[in-house]
């Protein structure tokens, strides 16, 4: 992979770069002629989730391929059950689309699309996302041969060898800079039932950099695993975060990382394992590294971000009778960095957002009661951990909306670095009452559905921490009294005046 | 006496006036230090300036336009209003949590801007309207009344309030008004159903807010500066350029400041538009490089490329996504760490990277002898001859051309292991790329093709580097206009009186109630045909609208024209082509399997683009080369003894043949070898490129001679060949195979 996008989820980018191997093995390049499209939903192919939809483009320039234009991107909707975490087998999530051509010679396969509508909730919907991904790649591959056509050139090996020397050059450069030595760790998630367990060592060799992962949980019964690919570009990101490389990421630099992982584990499950809540269990992966690593470089690496975010699944009927599945994204907040604040409610590791509230009361019969951030969620710390945010919203639907819920941090909030507290940890409820993270449940009309993320984790004593910024946190009610009484160690006699308006900070579902 | 129109245009550093004598067209400009404290004071002085100079009384200028940088400095500096925002109960945290996306995926000390308003002043008050209209929740005005009594006590100056689905129905939101206003006289309120009532709260609460914070020192900023020129004796008409490329009634623009954040360089891109036209060339790529950044904007078919937001105060510098987002009709622009003061520096890799950190003008490039030892883009300028040591701003500075080639010697050249000449060129070749290379990716956003399109280049650097980026882009026309350095204040008196209107109504396109959405349409369009009268236009009206459109449940819109007349179902077919056409633009295809919607309607009122006619005055000089000197081009390892040319003495008519130099007291024109000058009736130097849009690496096929000629003609064969190996070239990359080699 000689160049990436520069948003989106950082382990999409990651399986990319894996999964272009066999794409060509199923289809070596004389089978393939100009406008000819591949695709794949495979997920021990791709990313590690039957929703991931791979798509590959051949650039044809002067009749030879001179490189590929390869998309990703997640479709809600590819039939079986809700996308949740409560599938025993891959057969429930969906059905798999081997790696097919979807397009020959610029034209569609049509026995493919009549199969595909057949097995999905909302056709158009699915169909208009594939030829998105269709148009995105043909703009790519046109773009790629204007630039060859434009400097005369028949191909571009010569620049890709250049640009992946200097790529894999940056990353050496970037590991060396972190001290030899192995470093080990390990953290617990909440599981479905019970705790997973995730262990690591890392070890920096001079320009080499290798992650083993051995000893983790074996896979799980129920849909939080993760595929082998999935959880190196999990890892990879971390690294790079660490490594910081002065180059744009790419193919080589993703190349110096090794990784390990035995087959069995929940981060290198196996066929037919369920696999909709990889995201669960993976996105714990980036603060355990830099935990890890941060005996050896403590100015390079941040506390436990609240990650993962929230991601239940949620299907029913929208304005107008048309119906939905879509994904209810809440983000928690950042890890505290070691000299500064963790962002509030940003989104980690993969780069998403929620839609905006009004967007989605246009689209379906909701209405949301709060969304905010959670006063008192960021961990506590010389540097303190980003906040995360609560959620609650009504349906006055006619019939029950179906939610795959997948939250994880309900037992196990972020852990601080440096003497740094915990962040608040998350919680899911319906009318007030808990209800289990990992489950499908169906919301009937009038019910609230609330939420809150997981905050990011402290860095530091927060016995240390500015006492101006304390008061300021207080003031602006991030830091309630009591917590900078408690974490803090603030002296009453220098609390501020309350706030103003105590309204904002009644939470119709917080309790658990 | 005659009547005249004075434009102005306040920057950071200077304020640039130019005055315009109807009929006769002779224009007068003058360029004073900006006043920070008082930009009144300098307005008044360049005012004064061009008054004396034309002969004229305040009482002689029909209307004055300024473009001011007031508004955005203002929320880049911090030092707007102490505001406060209501918002509904349960959701005071949009402005802060913002869009949650990161701009760099693995940077893990990212930063974002702080909100205008901190959380402690940011208060939820109990009401709620449904995304249809319908009041769920009356406003509880004690709530409301409590929370300004709250913030009356923390020295609050102006409160924005932005209620949820406030665009449907303003009525929670004008209650609250009443009973701010009724409290609080002297507060400044901003609603957002006012300000934009746009579907999607965090860029409407953002934009609201920021309204809020700049409203009173604009409010009072712009009654100083009248208060000012009506003392003097001014009867002028007074307008403020919008960001969007229009000019706003003075209160318009104290009620709506957020709409002045881009002012200046939409007068940039005003003047742009204006030469467009005049030239006859309606689509330009203008291109204005200045001292720290080039700002580069498309005119297409005679109009600007407009967006719907912008971005200010940025946290890391040009990087999308690190600044606060504003929601409000803009001229389109981006802008590039590329200017005169642009660093060189080799790195990590060995490679040599310009900008976009910059010298500044303090202690600036090494060559001002200010103490300054970092190689940038103005000392490459000077090693190579372009620049002459002795007429920098017309003289009123010397160029150390000693400390550019150290500079440069031990900055970029022995890093690289090149000689000094190669390294120069190599810094004026990256930093010509970096800023082709935005223009390229950008225009291919939009789905254009910039072959065939005019450079028109201003701007104190860029037109030293026009002629060479020109060529990386396939562009074979570009324009240097007379008087480059106060053109902006021209763009103030060529844009139109115009409003802008939007609201929000998502709907798939076959539900829309046409019925409501065109009275609502008409009711804008009255509203800004009032606005107009009251600026005394009724005639040449021009009535634009559109909305916002995407495939239901994508999350980004293109904007659709919508046809003239009487809207209604039966429209529906034609709109929907309409979208296809335009998303095919930019996504090379429609999908048509997939339902339509819409997001937000637009309504601009316009008034008729001024009749401006330009007469810059000549001032004589010696029409032959003045001088000779060796100047290093791009793509040629030799120097050539150049003739050097004076620009006040290029009389309209002359022509003259590559390569040249002219100088002018504000810039220097490089025409390349091969190129064609001529002087057009407005004084503007136009260079043709013809024959020289080759794209092959130059040193390899078609270097390696002396006489320009000759080389010429090499160049010709060599352009013909590869138009017949490929018809859709684009761009150029000489300078890639040379910079490459250098690395």
């Amino acid at each position: 992979m000689i160049a990436q996008g520069r948003h989106g989820l950082p382990a999409f980018l990651g399986c990319m770069s894996l999964a272009l191997q066999d794409f060509l093995k199923a289809y070596p390049p004389e089978t393939l002629e100009p406008d000819d499209s591949l695709i794949t939903t495979d997920p021990w192919i791709g990313a590690s989730q039957i929703n991931d939809v791979f798509f590959v483009t051949p650039i044809f320039h002067r009749r030879r391929i001179i490189a590929y234009a390869m998309s990703v991107s997640h479709s809600p909707d590819v039939g079986g059950r809700l996308l949740s975490a409560d599938s025993k087998e891959i057969f429930e999530e969906g059905f798999r689309l081997p790696i097919v051509k979807l397009f020959r010679a610029g034209e569609p396969n049509e026995d493919l699309f009549r199969i595909i509508r057949l097995n999905v909730r909302i056709p158009d919907i699915v169909v208009g996302d594939f030829m998105a991904q269709l148009a995105s790649n043909t703009i790519m591959a046109r773009r790629v041969v204007e630039f060859a056509e434009a400097r005369g050139l028949d191909d571009l090996d010569d620049l890709f060898a250049e640009v992946w020397a200097r790529s894999d050059l940056a990353m050496r450069q970037g590991i060396a800079s972190i001290p030899s030595g192995t470093y080990r760790g390990q953290v617990e998630t909440d599981g479905f039932d019970q705790p997973i367990t995730l262990k690591c060592a890392v070890t920096v060799a001079g320009e080499d950099l290798a992650v083993d992962c051995a000893g983790s949980s074996p896979q799980d019964q129920h849909g939080i695993n993760c595929t082998w690919r999935w959880s190196f570009a999990e890892v990879a990101h971390a690294a790079i975060c660490v490594a910081r490389p002065a180059s744009p990421v790419n193919g080589a630099t993703l190349k110096r990382i090794r990784f390990s992982a035995p087959e069995g584990t929940v981060l290198n499950a196996t066929y037919p394992s369920a696999l909709g809540g990889r995201a669960l269990v993976s996105m714990y992966l980036q603060g355990l590294i830099f935990r890890v690593l941060g005996t050896a470089v403590p100015d390079r690496v941040i506390a436990e971000t609240g990650t993962p975010p929230h991601l239940s699944a949620y299907m029913g009927v929208g304005h107008g009778g048309r119906r939905y599945v879509d994904i209810m994204f809440l983000n928690g907040g950042l890890g505290a960095r070691p000299n500064r604040d963790g962002v509030s409610s940003l989104g980690w590791p993969a780069n998403i957002s929620s839609v905006p509230v009004e967007v989605t009361e246009n689209e379906k019969p909701l209405v949301f009661l709060e969304k905010e951030l959670a006063t008192d969620s960021g961990g506590a710390g010389r540097s303190r951990g980003g906040l995360a945010q609560s959620l609650a919203v009504r349906s006055y639907a006619d019939e029950p909306i179906t939610v795959g819920v997948r939250l994880d941090r309900i037992e196990h909030p972020t852990i601080g670095l440096d003497r740094g507290k915990s962040g608040g940890a998350a919680a899911v409820t319906v009318n007030g009452r808990p209800v289990h993270a990992k489950t499908t449940l169906r919301l009937l009309p009038g019910e609230v559905f609330a939420v809150r993320t997981a905050g990011g984790a402290g860095y530091g004593d927060p016995r240390k921490r500015d006492r101006e910024l304390v008061r300021r946190d207080v003031a602006d009610g991030y830091v309630s009294a009591e917590a900078a009484r408690r974490d803090y160690g603030l002296d009453g006699g220098a609390a501020p005046k309350a706030k103003p308006v105590a309204r904002s900070t009644k939470k119709p579902a917080r309790r658990r | 006496m005659p009547r005249v129109a004075i434009g102005v245009d306040i920057g950071g550093t200077f304020t640039d006036v130019v005055l315009i004598e109807d009929g006769t067209g002779r224009a007068y400009s003058a360029k004073v230090l900006t006043t920070p404290e008082h930009p009144a004071t300098a307005v008044l002085e360049g005012v004064n300036a061009t008054l004396a100079q034309a002969g004229a009384a305040h009482a002689s200028a029909r209307t004055i336009v300024h473009g001011t940088t007031l508004a955005t400095n203002a929320i880049i500096q911090r030092r707007g209003a102490r505001t406060a925002l209501l918002t509904t109960a349960g959701f005071r945290d949009a402005l802060e949590t913002a869009r949650e996306l990161r701009y760099d995926l693995y940077d893990l000390f990212i930063e974002f801007p702080e909100p205008l308003v901190p959380r402690r002043h940011r208060l939820g008050v109990k009401e709620r309207t449904r995304y249809d209209g319908e009041v769920l929740v009356p406003v509880d005005r004690r709530d409301v009344a409590r929370a300004v009594d709250a913030l009356a006590r923390d020295g609050i100056e102006a409160i924005a309030v932005c209620f949820l689905h406030s665009y449907a129905d303003a009525r929670n939101e004008q209650a609250a008004a009443e009973v701010i206003r009724a409290k609080r006289p002297d507060a400044s309120v901003s609603l957002s159903s006012d300000v934009l009532p746009e579907i999607g709260e965090y860029g409407r609460v953002s934009t609201t807010v920021a309204n809020a914070y700049v409203q009173p020192l604009v409010a009072s900023y712009l009654s100083e500066l009248v208060d000012a020129l009506r003392a003097q004796g001014s009867r002028a008409a007074f307008f403020v350029m919008s960001s969007s490329g229009g000019s706003l009634s003075l209160e318009v623009a104290r009620a709506l400041p957020v709409r002045l954040v881009e002012s200046g360089p939409a007068a940039g891109v005003s003047v742009a538009t204006y030469y467009a036209e005049r030239m006859g060339r309606p689509d330009v790529l203008a291109f204005d490089m200045g001292g720290t950044t080039a700002k580069i904007s498309l005119i297409t078919a005679g109009h600007p490329t407009r967006a719907t937001e912008l971005e200010v105060a940025r946290v890391k510098r040009f990087q999308k996504g690190s600044g606060l987002l504003l929601r409000a009709p803009a001229v389109d622009l981006i802008e590039i760490g590329a200017g005169g003061g642009s660093i060189g520096r080799v790195d990590a890799l060995g490679l040599l990277a310009v900008g976009p950190d910059s010298a500044g003008a303090d202690p600036g490039p090494a060559c001002y002898a200010r103490g300054g030892t970092a190689p940038t883009v103005t000392d490459a300028d000077l090693v190579l001859g372009y620049l002459d040591p002795g007429y920098f701003l017309g003289g009123a500075m010397r160029l150390d051309r000693e400390r550019a080639a150290t500079a440069i010697a031990t900055t970029v050249a022995a890093p690289l292991g090149v000689d000094v000449v190669r390294a120069a060129r190599s810094v004026h070749e990256v930093v010509n790329d970096n800023m082709a290379n935005a223009a390229a990716v950008y225009a291919a956003e939009q789905g254009i093709d910039l072959r065939g399109y005019t450079l028109l280049a201003f701007g104190g650097a860029a037109p030293a580097h026009a002629a060479d980026v020109a060529q990386r882009l396939g562009i074979s026309d570009v324009r240097v206009p007379f008087a480059a350095g106060v053109l902006s204040a021209v763009g103030c008196l060529a844009s139109p009186v115009s409003f802008d209107f939007s609201f929000g109504y998502m709907r798939e396109l076959k539900q829309v109630d046409w019925k409501a959405v065109a009275g609502r349409l008409d009711t804008l369009e009255a509203e800004g045909r009032q606005l107009l009268a009251q600026a005394g236009i009724e005639d040449e009206i021009t009535v634009a609208r559109s909305a916002d459109m995407r495939y239901f449940g994508q999350r980004y819109e293109v904007n659709v024209a919508l046809p003239a007349g009487e809207l209604g179902t039966d429209l529906v077919a034609g709109i929907q082509e309409a979208f296809y056409e335009a998303y095919r633009q930019h996504y090379g295809r429609e999908i048509r399997e997939v339902p339509v919607e819409t997001v937000n309607w637009r309504v601009t009122v316009s008034g008729p683009r001024p009749a401006l006619e330009l007469a810059w005055s000549s001032q004589g000089g010696q029409s032959g080369p003045r001088a000779h000197r060796p100047v290093f081009f791009v793509g040629r390892d030799a120097a050539i003894d150049c003739p050097v040319f004076d620009r006040y003495a290029l009389a309209p008519g002359a022509t003259l043949d590559g390569p040249a130099i002219v100088e002018d007291r504000e810039s220097t024109t490089v025409v390349p070898p091969g190129a064609r000058l001529s002087v057009d009736d407005l004084r503007t130097l136009v260079i043709r490129l013809e024959g020289r849009a080759c794209s092959t690496p130059r040193r390899s096929r078609c270097s390696g001679t002396s006489s320009s000629r000759s080389w010429t003609r090499r160049r010709r064969r060599c352009s013909a060949r590869r138009s017949r190996a490929s018809s859709r070239r684009r761009g150029t990359s000489a300078a890639r195979s040379s910079t490459r080699a250098a690395r």
